[in-house]
């Protein structure tokens, strides 16, 4: 195999690995400032000497995992064998999550004997609560009339489509899975991209009916407030990037050649941008856009206990998984990372799961057979 | 001036029941009029996550305020705050509230809270909750 013809993927892959480095050495600052590693402490511990070392060594063990996967995948360039790259790729991902993870529990495990209890006071807004999901409800049907479009456009061109064209092209560029010109063969990308948008609308709603602000009023409220919407415009968002993804790669059978799907570079450098843009954008604000301007903030004497995100600590198994039956909300704010997560101690979480693994499964018959 | 919201607070370790923590903090909102007649408060599923309580607890108070005249509860259609008429003070009534003002006060002063405090905060109490069928008396001047 040609070294020259992996340069491209290993480059991409080099750059998702160190996209995932600077994204794990930065969250631990952008979370809220009284949850450390998923701990409630006082709001000053972050900066304080103890804290300040904490997060240098988390830093430090993350930057030698990631350098680790780094070099693990580029020893694919001086290894040119056919399988060895995607295989390498794959140990890099796992070697890097791991090494983040545990990075991160050594952290927590020094940060807990600093551990406060968090508030007992809750508020409430006293207004209807009016899910509106960014864009209405028009814009939702964008990424469908897209795939429907998509799947029309198949339809009207049936006769120039191939019997058997290629859907699956390795790294040298040459097709190594096929599909035929069937219902499935043809349509299973627009159906599964309807499959995914949908299931990005029905997140997007549910997370901002069945989740809990933490700060109501004052400026941390508002912040808050463009904070949630701001989540919701990323799932709407992806809600458009996978109905384009899925267009394009269900107009491939039309115009597939034998030296790569057209089209492939130009999608590449626009998923990586969508990626760095959104990123970006969510560390701009902070977890519950405390990252924004605060405006007059309470000094912190009068706050008697840290608010945190008024979860208790003995909910978060691990500090990634909430667990609490008597919680009625459904997602919750993440303790490590930006954004939210399940409470797996509501029933609907259980349900949640269950139709994701429906709908994997669902893709998975959908997905043409390879001949 | 932005119109916000009025927010009800609640504290989950205090020895008073939740839903009896809820019924006096909406019913303060309500007395003050800082909901009209004809507002929506929040469903009870919405409050009960936003509070991060049972459902039962918020289902509670809402019922105890419908029963109070405060809310219409109409399945399907949340509750819906009416225009209660203030009633004919009951002579019991009086009492009752003198007999837990007193012991209230006496739980301030044994935590050391003054006398003169007490009474600015009795006097800014009532100004933030503006009784609406009866005027805020005049402060008497207490003789020397």
């Amino acid at each position: 195999m040609n070294t020259t013809a992996l340069i491209l993927p290993v480059g991409i892959m080099t750059f998702v690995l160190v996209l995932l480095l600077v994204s794990a050495c930065l969250i631990p600052r952008l979370t809220r400032p009284e949850l450390y590693f998923a701990v409630t402490v006082p709001s000053a511990f972050r900066d304080s000497e103890e804290g300040r070392t904490i997060l240098g060594k988390y830093r430090t063990n993350v930057i030698i995992f990631s350098l680790v996967s780094i070099a693990v995948l580029l020893s694919g360039l001086w290894m040119p064998v056919a399988g060895y790259i995607a295989v390498v790729s794959v140990v890099s991902i796992c070697l890097q999550s791991l090494g983040v993870y545990l990075a991160y529990y050594v952290a927590r495990r020094r940060v807990l004997p600093h551990a406060v209890a968090p508030t007992t006071m809750r508020e409430a807004a006293l207004a209807p609560h009016e899910v509106r999901l960014p864009g209405g409800w028009l814009a939702q049907l964008g990424p469908f009339g897209l795939l429907l479009a998509a799947a029309i456009w198949l339809g009207a061109h049936w006769e120039g489509i191939p019997p058997r064209f290629p859907i699956h092209w390795g790294i040298d560029g040459r097709p190594n899975g096929w599909a035929t010109r069937t219902f499935g063969g043809v349509f299973a990308p627009v159906l599964i991209g309807g499959i995914l948008s949908a299931l990005m609308a029905a997140l997007a709603y549910s997370l901002l009916r069945w989740s809990r602000p933490i700060r109501v009023g004052g400026t941390s409220g508002q912040n808050e407030q463009r904070f949630r919407h701001l989540v919701g415009s990323v799932l709407v968002a992806i809600e458009y990037f996978l109905a384009i993804e899925f267009t394009w790669a269900g107009l491939l059978p039309l115009s597939a050649e034998a030296a790569g799907p057209p089209g492939m570079v130009p999608f590449l450098v626009f998923s990586l941008i969508f990626t760095v843009g959104i990123l970006a954008l969510l560390i701009r604000f902070g977890q519950g856009g405390t990252r924004l301007p605060e405006g007059a903030a309470i000094p912190a004497k009068q706050q008697a206990s840290p608010i945190g995100d008024r979860t208790e600590d003995r909910y978060w198994k691990l500090g990634l998984f909430y667990f609490n039956t008597d919680d009625p909300a459904l997602f919750v704010e993440k303790r490590f990372g930006i954004g939210y997560t399940l409470n797996f101690g509501h029933a609907g979480a259980w349900l949640f799961v269950g139709a994701l693994v429906a709908i994997l499964v669902l893709i998975i018959i959908l997905v043409p057979k390879h001949s | 001036m932005e119109n916000q919201a009025p927010v009800v607070q609640i504290d989950l370790s205090s020895p008073v029941a939740v839903y009896g923590q809820i019924l006096a903090a909406l019913r303060t909102v309500l007395v003050s009029g800082a909901m009209k007649p004809g507002d929506q408060l929040p469903t009870v599923r919405a409050l009960a996550i936003d509070l991060g309580v049972n459902h039962n607890t918020v289902a509670e108070a809402y019922r105890l305020l419908a029963l109070e005249g405060w809310l219409d509860l109409r399945q399907g259609r949340g509750a819906t705050v009416l225009d209660r008429p203030t009633p004919a003070p009951m002579p019991e009534d009086a009492s009752r509230f003198a007999k837990r003002l007193e012991e209230l006060v006496a739980e301030a002063i044994a935590a050391g809270v003054t006398g003169a405090t007490l009474a600015a905060e009795l006097d800014a109490a009532q100004r933030r909750v503006a009784l609406r069928h009866l005027p805020v008396p005049k402060r008497r001047q207490s003789p020397k």
